[in-house]
């Protein structure tokens, strides 16, 4: 694993969770220099239907989206982040809501301005849903702020203090 | 009173509230409609923006995800209030296009049907934040609509 691996996943696994992130379960898995594996764990919030409990297209398009957009962030030169440009999800069943989800996404190719990925999602062996997803990879200026942004965290995670 | 019991009454004695108030994932994110009956004003979907819809700390910004969730449940909520489907839509697939950084701050959505079927429902949904003529997202949906 690349050290930008090793330190998105530090960073991602070290940290306590926020934001939506922490409302829908969403935690990484595993990674590497072109691949995220993250899981989400349902709550009876997440159902989108009451009468049958299927859980909501919402939480699945969140999982996909992170984790495509966390393999092209560990697919760039630099530390740092690529913000999506577009996603399309086909949900070839419905996910229930007590079961964990598991979504892989992998960088197909990069470009000098583009991140091109896929991925799916499973629930056990079954596969619930499959994405395509397109990501901006930033100029290496704004990588280079990213980065020295990242490592900033890093070194305050290993000295204990709490951003 | 359940989600069935008010997909079973007929269109115009049921609101996009109160169908939005019996889905969990719905009540979870904060998603609200504002209705203007007996006006002209279309169904204007609303989600006020809090820390539990914050993407990368680092910047604060609305997680796609969550804009994305936003969009899917107004445009099923928006097919629920305006044909007599008995049952919550089904996502065949959905695209997004996120044009815009979206801030943590109010999303409004609009959704328009493009073609309403006996099994398949086209939507098309736009949120923006400050300027409707700025979008920070446009998407379209494809439904299966059927009854039971």
């Amino acid at each position: 694993m690349s050290e930008a691996a090793k330190s998105h996943k530090k960073l991602m696994t070290g940290q306590k969770k926020q934001g939506h992130f922490s409302a829908l379960n969403i935690s990484l898995v595993d990674c590497g220099d072109d691949w995220a594996e993250m899981s989400l764990t349902p709550t009876a919030a997440l159902i989108g239907d009451p009468s049958t409990g299927a859980l909501h297209s919402g939480p699945i398009t969140t999982l996909l989206d992170s984790a495509l957009g966390i393999a092209a962030s560990l697919a760039l030169p630099r530390l740092g982040f690529a913000p999506t440009i577009d996603l399309r999800v086909d949900h070839l069943r419905m996910a229930n809501a007590q079961e964990p989800l598991i979504a892989r996404g992998e960088v197909v190719r990069i470009t000098r301005n583009v991140l091109f990925a896929k991925g799916s999602v499973r629930q056990g062996n079954i596969e619930i849903a499959h994405a395509v997803g397109n990501f901006v990879r930033l100029s290496d200026e704004v990588l280079a702020v990213t980065e020295a942004h990242i490592q900033q965290q890093l070194e305050a995670m290993d000295s204990g203090v709490e951003l | 009173m359940s989600l069935n019991e008010i997909l079973d009454r007929p269109l115009g004695e049921r609101s996009a509230q109160t169908i939005l108030d019996q889905i969990p994932y719905a009540v979870m994110m904060g998603v609200l409609a504002e209705e203007n009956p007996g006006t002209y004003e279309p169904l204007r979907f609303v989600m006020h923006a809090s820390e539990l819809h914050m993407g990368n700390p680092t910047l604060p910004a609305m997680h796609g995800g969550a804009i994305s969730g936003f969009m899917e449940l107004a445009s099923a909520v928006h097919i629920l209030s305006f044909m007599e489907t008995a049952r919550y839509p089904k996502l065949i697939d959905f695209s997004i296009d996120y044009l815009r950084a979206a801030r943590l701050q109010t999303v409004y959505a609009l959704c328009e049907l493009m073609r309403e079927g006996r099994n398949l429902t086209a939507v098309q949904v736009k949120a923006w934040q400050d300027n409707p003529a700025k979008p920070v997202a446009i998407a379209r949906a494809q439904f299966l609509c059927a009854d039971r």
